[in-house]
């Protein structure tokens, strides 16, 4: 009886030891993740899983207008689900498709958004928009820079994406990675939005 | 000066002992050398004519790009700059970490990291050979090990042994490990399978051989050593665990390893294989290549079967069904031809095949033109 227990005790050793200088080795030999690409991808995270934001923007001199923004998926040719919106702007309710290039939906062809109008749904509130743009800082090349800064007096981190329509910056809290505000500082046309989660939800 | 060359006697006794002992495993090293050398020049003829496929810019824009594609870009990633879960997308924490350690390590000598994946990966697969030769002359003999041997170095899927994938250095780390407990030296078994089941999850199934020698000889044995044996079977699994602990750890999520993988189509599940065969179809209206993999699946279950002819012990037949039926269980048959070049009782099974002068030589001929074959089509195909 003793000895089995001696030998099942050096047999737990082994294995504990390999374990600890298993996760050691890692923890010294690997690099930890730029901070730019942790805030990125936890931001990313909040707005997976179909996250339905409203928002308030402003695009040049036009007037404020306010969204709701609510991902889905619908069946396109060949009934496969791809990914798009149902995007209320002002009381007009329209579906954009955000997946693939081209899409076909419900027999008609749609094209995906690009330029300023990809940032408008950014502005608008679209979470899959807002993922994807901010997916592009954290591609195989590139590190993003962080900043820092306070929106409506709390403690906010800043992502910075280049696109076609101008310099994308957005907010998002420190704690949770929700994004706060976004802003577009482009060559001909500037724009901000504050996002809030649709009322009735935390 | 007799003194003196009474002392240098056992030093050249050894020296001549370690010739000797090179000498008559020579072989090897033509072997690995011919494998190698097709692979390498494939790569250079793709590189210089050949279809672009899905290789990316750097790729090509390195000479033997080519060797370092497909999941080489996430190893090398990671060893660049560490494990990233990036939700809803393809992300690296996906690929255990010993090979991108490596790579790190290596690098800061100086070369590229496609330099240094090529290079670690042929010389390590130069160091499997010899450890699954000798691996094989203790379990089924010296002349079904040594036709193993020769059939692992030209082997069609062994290309990969060659890329920047950690394949070659888990094949010489199971093998090591299991010679090492065949002879008692159950620290450095323990140390190899451990090795080997940080640079792939499949690594650790040679636990299956390990716990068949620690408890074959268990009688003879103290508790200490007995300890050490059973230790030596338990710690792969341990140093499985120290992964998603680590991934905790770093990026606040212990599961990013089974989130990643689902980003790739695998989730494990005890019905997972009806969803593998429910979703060839679709696998295969995505890419045809996906016949290859069920097709290398049915051949190592029969080869495995085979095995049992050439008196391979149970357990490294179930280590060998572990390593290419479980995969299925995530829903899908992606990458099993790869995964078989972690089975030695797969290769112990072909030997067996191939145990007439005639079926040696077709063997033989037909793995080099398919190796030559199989490498050319990596801008395409997954491996």
């Amino acid at each position: 009886m003793r000895r089995g227990i001696a030998a099942a005790l050096t047999a737990c050793g082994v294995a504990g030891c390999g374990g600890a200088a298993a996760w050691a080795l890692q923890a010294a030999a690997l690099p930890r993740p730029a901070s730019g690409s942790v805030v990125a991808a936890r931001a990313m995270s909040w707005l997976a899983g179909d996250r339905a934001l409203e928002s308030t923007f402003v695009i040049g001199t036009e007037r404020p207008v306010r969204s709701r923004c609510v991902p889905t998926r619908l069946p396109v040719g060949d009934g496969r689900p791809e990914p798009a919106v149902l995007l209320e702007v002002d009381g007009r309710r329209r579906v954009v498709a955000v997946g693939p290039p081209y899409l076909t939906i419900r027999g008609t062809r749609a094209e995906k958004p690009h330029g300023l109008e990809r940032v408008r749904l950014a502005l608008a509130g679209c979470a899959p928009v807002l993922q994807s743009l901010i997916g592009s800082l954290v591609g195989l090349q590139t590190t993003p820079t962080v900043g820092r800064a306070r929106v409506d007096g709390r403690a906010a981190q800043t992502l910075r994406i280049w696109t076609k329509a101008g310099r994308l910056t957005v907010y998002v809290d420190e704690q949770s990675k929700r994004p706060l505000t976004v802003t577009l500082a482009g060559p001909r046309v500037v724009g901000r939005a504050r996002l809030r989660l649709p009322r009735g939800r935390g | 000066m007799i003194e003196r060359a009474e002392r240098a006697s056992p030093a050249l006794t050894s020296l001549a002992a370690s010739v000797e002992w090179v000498r008559e495993r020579a072989w090897i090293v033509v072997w690995w050398s011919a494998g190698r050398a097709l692979v390498l020049a494939v790569a250079l003829v793709v590189d210089a004519v050949g279809p672009r496929g899905y290789l990316a810019h750097d790729e090509r824009s390195h000479v033997f790009g080519l060797l370092a594609s497909w999941d080489g870009r996430w190893y090398r990633l990671v060893a660049e700059h560490g494990y990233l879960l990036v939700p809803e997308r393809q992300s690296d924490p996906a690929f255990f970490p010993l090979y991108p350690m490596l790579l790190r390590a290596a690098h800061g000598l100086g070369l590229s990291y496609a330099s240094t994946g090529l290079l670690l990966s042929n010389v390590v697969l130069l160091v499997a050979l010899f450890a699954f030769y000798a691996l094989g002359t203790e379990v089924v003999g010296a002349m079904v090990a040594r036709r193993a041997t020769v059939y692992v170095a030209i082997f069609p899927a062994g290309y990969v042994f060659s890329m920047s994938y950690p394949e070659s250095f888990v094949l010489a780390a199971m093998s090591l490990a299991a010679l090492a407990a065949l002879r008692g030296r159950w620290g450095l078994a323990a140390a190899c399978a451990s090795a080997g089941a940080l640079a792939r999850p499949e690594g650790a199934f040679v636990a299956l051989p390990l716990l068949a020698i620690a408890l074959d000889g268990q009688r003879h044995r103290s508790p200490h050593e007995r300890g050490l044996a059973f230790g030596a079977a338990l710690a792969p699994f341990a140093v499985l665990a120290s992964f998603p602990l680590y991934l905790g750890f770093v990026l606040h999520d212990p599961f990013a390893w089974s989130k990643a993988e689902s980003r790739w189509g695998r989730h494990f599940s005890p019905i997972g294989f009806v969803d593998a065969f429910d979703r060839l179809p679709a696998a295969f209206d995505h890419s045809a290549w996906v016949l290859r993999d069920l097709g290398a699946l049915a051949g190592y279950l029969l080869l495995l079967w085979l095995a049992r002819r050439s008196s391979v012990p149970l357990a490294w037949r179930l280590a060998g069904l572990a390593v290419v039926a479980l995969p299925v269980f995530s829903g899908s048959f992606d990458s099993i031809a790869r995964f078989g070049l972690l089975v030695p009782a797969v290769f112990w099974g072909l030997a067996w095949v191939g145990r007439h002068r005639h079926a040696d030589r077709a063997i033989r001929i037909a793995s080099i033109g398919l190796l030559a074959a199989a490498t050319a089509t990596i801008p395409y195909a997954f491996p």
